[in-house]
Order: structure tokens, then sequence, then C-alpha cells
């Protein structure tokens, strides 16, 4: 066996394995950390690449942890969707570490170990199939945004990593709740094996499957920061260093692919409960709070905290507007909105340390891309959107609501923008480099739109049939002799 | 039925006072009531592998024939114990930041708003 026949063999869990052994090095030898932090990440970033590529082919590949069958063991699966959220997941982590290596100030200790543990956290959680290891990845996830929220702590960072812990807590018990129900009534935890046992439970346990599933929603709604329980997104993005909050973009996103695996796999098993409706009014009201938030914002922090939270809204609209054209968008707009939410965070890091000077063009461009202005991929997510809401007389109310929130936004950014002094140092060549790479990053989506447009088309067929997500994970057959 | 009824208040009374301690908003409370919750959360997960008296979890090696009739679920139980793993860790890491806060403002009072 060639080392590429096992690295094709393993693809689909390195985005799990490399971070963690980036982490393990970066510990055993701080000394080395950078140049070990960054070969890792570059790693990283091309295994993600290869999973959306070996998508794009058509392949869903599905790996089965520790070679168990899948509703015994534990399977990964990278399909269109995972996949994506992969390559977007590596493309912001990338551009927020180079801006953080090539940093004045010094990281703090255990940076890099704790940054390759958030990574590995939500390659993990976007990967997995399985309700439980869902919950141990988020955990991990968790363990790691702690640390970075703590780095460089001031006082008022403290407090605030404080909320974030405990309602995090709060919501890691709302998931193991919701994982003991389902386990409880369906006798597994398998994605798909749950999706094929739900419908067909006996009507006496049908209560009891409806309320799992709709406290894993909840869990869910609570992750992405939808608007009853949005109050502390901006209490902690908005006061820990701006560079830790720049990793955190993805996190919320998180939320939402979950709402979006959630409502495809087992609505069906809902009923008449309305899960859809629910999310629909909590994104709606999320990104009409976001907007209004950017307008009361007075500094750059502020209102890419709202950015994050804007975007996060209107993902929870589109996921669960039962448009097959507007989903799509939302797959679009996924990556774009987090490379444009992060570059603005580092931006506010520039204007922090008096360095934004000379680099005012980086803050246009990350402002221009989070509001959704052209050139950048998050115009065309949008306007997609709405050509696809408004193709139903039912969803049209949507555009009001997304045309609105973005209004709001612009103002709000316009406003803060048009503060920011001119005067300042400059900043050090990787710290452009990675600006350079996150807008980049939105603009080279949106050059390549045609291709990106194909893709998140075909992923959202996939979504809408479960059946062959079903197959794959539960046909997968254990190799015969492990490379 | 007196052990469901007993294994089943225990859970509401555990989660119930945890209720009461996170919404008082004082750190110290927080974390007790966080403490409280998870140890709720952890006997209701053990509770929905749905235990009896007098059988175990594990199966010998060489048993035999077996029924599993004759044996209670060990999946729940593994779940318990990665859930208190991580739990215990969160509330060691909440108490560190605590003291840490402690430090800087010498007063806990008004953590939670």
């Amino acid at each position: 066996m060639t080392v590429g026949s096992v690295l094709q063999v393993h693809l689909a869990v390195l985005p799990i394995l490399l971070p963690l052994l980036t982490a393990t090095l970066a510990l055993a030898w701080p000394r080395a950390s950078r140049p070990i932090s960054l070969l890792g990440a570059l790693a990283v970033l091309a295994a993600s690449m290869a999973l959306v590529l070996q998508a794009a082919g058509g392949v869903q590949t599905v790996y089965l942890l520790g070679n168990w069958q899948a509703p015994f063991g534990i399977a990964l699966m990278a399909d269109h969707v995972s996949a994506w959220a992969l390559l977007a997941t590596a493309w912001v982590l990338f551009g927020v570490l180079v801006f953080s290596i090539g940093g004045a100030q010094d990281e703090g200790a255990f940076f890099h170990p704790l940054f390759h543990v958030l990574w590995m956290g939500v390659n993990g959680a976007f990967l997995t199939a399985d309700v439980f290891n869902l919950f141990v990845f988020f955990e991990v996830m968790l363990v790691g945004s702690y640390g970075l929220a703590l780095q460089g702590a001031s006082g008022g960072a403290v407090g605030a990593s404080l909320r974030y812990v405990a309602i995090n807590l709060a919501g890691s018990a709302l998931f193991l709740i919701a994982a003991g129900v389902l386990y409880g009534v369906s006798g597994t935890l398998s994605f798909a094996d749950l999706a094929v046992r739900l419908p067909q439970l006996p009507a006496a346990d049908r209560p009891l499957a409806v309320a799992g599933v709709g406290l894993l929603s909840v869990v869910f709604l609570l992750k992405a920061a939808a608007l009853p329980l949005s109050a502390w997104l901006p209490q902690t993005y908005g006061r820990i260093a701006p560079v830790s909050a720049a990793a955190f973009t993805l996190l919320t996103k998180l939320g939402a692919y979950g709402l979006l695996r959630l409502m495809t796999l087992w609505g069906g098993a809902l009923g008449d409960w309305p899960l859809a409706g629910i999310v629909l009014a909590c994104g709606a009201g999320t990104l009409l709070l976001a907007g209004f938030g950017a307008l009361a914002s007075l500094s750059l922090t502020q209102v890419a905290t709202w950015s994050v939270l804007s975007s996060s809204g209107f993902l929870m609209l589109v996921f669960a507007s039962a448009s097959p054209q507007a989903a799509a968008a939302g797959l679009l707009y996924l990556p774009a909105s987090a490379v444009c939410a992060s570059a603005l965070f580092l931006v506010a890091d520039l204007q922090r340390r008096n360095c934004l000077g000379a680099s005012r063009l980086w803050l246009l461009a990350a402002a221009a891309g989070v509001a959704g202005l052209p050139p950048f991929a998050t115009f065309i997510a949008k306007l997609q959107a709405l050509d696809g809401v408004l193709a139903s007389p039912v969803l049209a109310w949507m555009a009001l609501v997304i045309l609105l929130g973005g209004l709001l936004s612009v103002v709000g950014l316009a406003r803060v923008g048009l503060r920011v002094s001119n005067r300042g140092g400059k900043a050090s060549l990787s710290e452009q480099l990675a600006l350079a790479w996150l807008c980049g990053g939105a603009l080279l989506l949106s050059v390549c739109a045609g291709p990106a447009q194909r893709y998140v088309s075909e992923a959202v067929t996939q979504m809408a049939t479960p059946d062959a997500y079903i197959q794959a994970v539960l046909g997968q057959a254990p190799m015969r002799s492990v490379p | 039925m007196t052990l469901e009824l007993m294994l089943a208040s225990q859970i509401a009374i555990l989660v119930a006072c945890a209720l009461y301690c996170l919404m008082r908003g004082r750190l110290f409370d927080v974390i007790v009531g966080i403490t409280l919750l998870s140890y709720g959360v952890n006997l209701f997960l053990f509770a929905m592998g749905r235990p009896a008296p007098d059988k175990a979890p594990i199966v010998p090696a060489h048993g035999g024939a077996l029924s599993p009739a004759d044996y209670v679920d060990p999946l729940p139980q593994a779940l318990v114990l990665t859930a208190i793993v991580i739990g215990f860790a969160m509330t060691g890491l909440m108490v560190a930041l605590a003291l840490r806060r402690k430090q800087a403002d010498g007063d806990d009072a008004g953590a939670e708003q």
C-alpha cells in the first residue's frame, strides 16, 4: 500500500486527526509552535479541498470509525454540504492563523494548541453522522473556544467568557437530554438510523420523539444565536480579543448547519409540528435585530459582531424556506459571509492597535462583503435568495426582511466606517496577506460562481433526498483488510 | 414501580433546584446550579436506558447461550460516563474562571445580568 492510497482511504477522518496532531505537536514543542501550526493548517486546508473535489466528483464519502458498521459504530459522512462547510472553516481559520502569526503582538500561551482543538471540534461536528458524537465534538470545539476567548483577556473579557461558558453549559445539558430522549425512544443515535426509525415509531412514542427533536433544535438555535436565544453573542464576541472573535465566525454557522440536517433528515418524523415555521420566524427576527444592532454600533468590533448575527439569521431564514434555490443561495452565502465577517474582526484588531491607517482598503472590502455588495459572493447569494423567495407568493415577505436587514447593516457599517481615522501605523505584510486571503476568498467565490453554483445546487438536491444519505451511511460495508 | 418513581422524582428535584440556582444571577449560585443540572441530566440519560434491578450491563466473555432479557442496555451507561467526564471538566473550568474574575474584581456579585 502506498502512502497515497492510505490517505485516499482515510481522507474523511483527516480533517479531525490533522488538527489533533498539530495541537499535540504544538503543545510538545512550544518554541516551534508557529511553523508546526502553519504546516498543520496547510495540511487541513488541503484535506478539506480534496474532500470538496471528491464530493464534486459525485462521491459521498462514508468513513466507519474503528471499522464498525454504521448503526453500531459511529460513521463520518462527507457529502456535499459537509465538505463545503469544512472548506469554509479551513479558509477562515487559515486566514486568521496567518494574521495572528504575523501580528506584532504575542499570541499568548497555548494559542496554537487551542486554535487547532477548536478547528478539530468544528470539523468533527460538520463530519459526524451520530448525535452523541456531535455532542462530543461540540464540547471539543467549546473547549478550544473557551481558551481562545480568554486569550489576552482583560477584566471585561473574563466576565464575558464566564457568561459564554455558562450559556453553553446549559446548552450542553439540553443537548444531553435531547440525545437521551431520542435514544430512549428509538434505540439508536445514528443520524441515518434515526431517520429510518423515527417515522416508524408507534403513536404512543411519537410525542417523545417530537420532544427530542424539538429540544435538539433548541440547542441548534442557541448555537446559531437565534432571536430569543441570541443575547449571549454580542455580549461575548464584542468583548473578547478580535482575533479570537474572527476565529469564532464559523461557530454560529454550525448551529444553522445542524438545523438544516435536522430538518432534512428528521423533518418527516415531526408530523404537523411546525419546526420550519419556528426557524423561519427566529431567522427573520434575528436578521432584523442584527440590522438594528449594526445601526446602534459605535465601534468596528460591535458592527462585526452584529454582522455575524445577521448572517446567522439569513442562513436560518433561507434554510427553512423550503425553496431549493434560496437554500442553495444560503450554502453559497455561508463561506462568503464567514470570511468577510472574519476579515472585519481582523480589521477591528488593526484599528484597536492603531495600525489601520494605511490599510483602510481592507475595511472597505470587508464591509462591502459583509453588507452583501458587489463584487463579493455575498451579493450573488443574496440576489439568488431574493430570486428564490420571490418566485413563490407565500415566501415573498422574506424578500422584504432580507432587504431591510441588508439596508440597516449597510447604514450601520457606513456610519462606523466613516469614523475610522486615517492616521496610524501600517499593518505587517502577513497581516495584509491574511486579509487579502479572506477578502479574496469571497471574491474568488463570485469569480467561480458558475462551478460553485452547480456544487451548491447538487448539495441541495442531495439534502432533499435523505434516502441517498441513509443508504450511503447504513449500506457502507466495513473494510476487509485495513490498509 | 417505586424504583421508577424514586428515579424520576430525584431527577425532577435536581433539575428544579438547578434551575432555581441558575436564575439567581450570582456567580457561585450559577456554578452550583450547573453542577446540579449536570447531575440531573446524567441521571436522566441513565434512566433512558431503562435500568432494571439485578441485571448487569456487561455480558461475560464465555457465557454460552445468553438471553438479552437478562441484561440491561450498556450504551446509555457509556454515554453517562462520557457526559460526567465532560461536565466535570467544564465545571472545573468555570470555577477557575470565577476565581480569576474574583481576583480581578474582588467581588462576585452581579456577574450574570
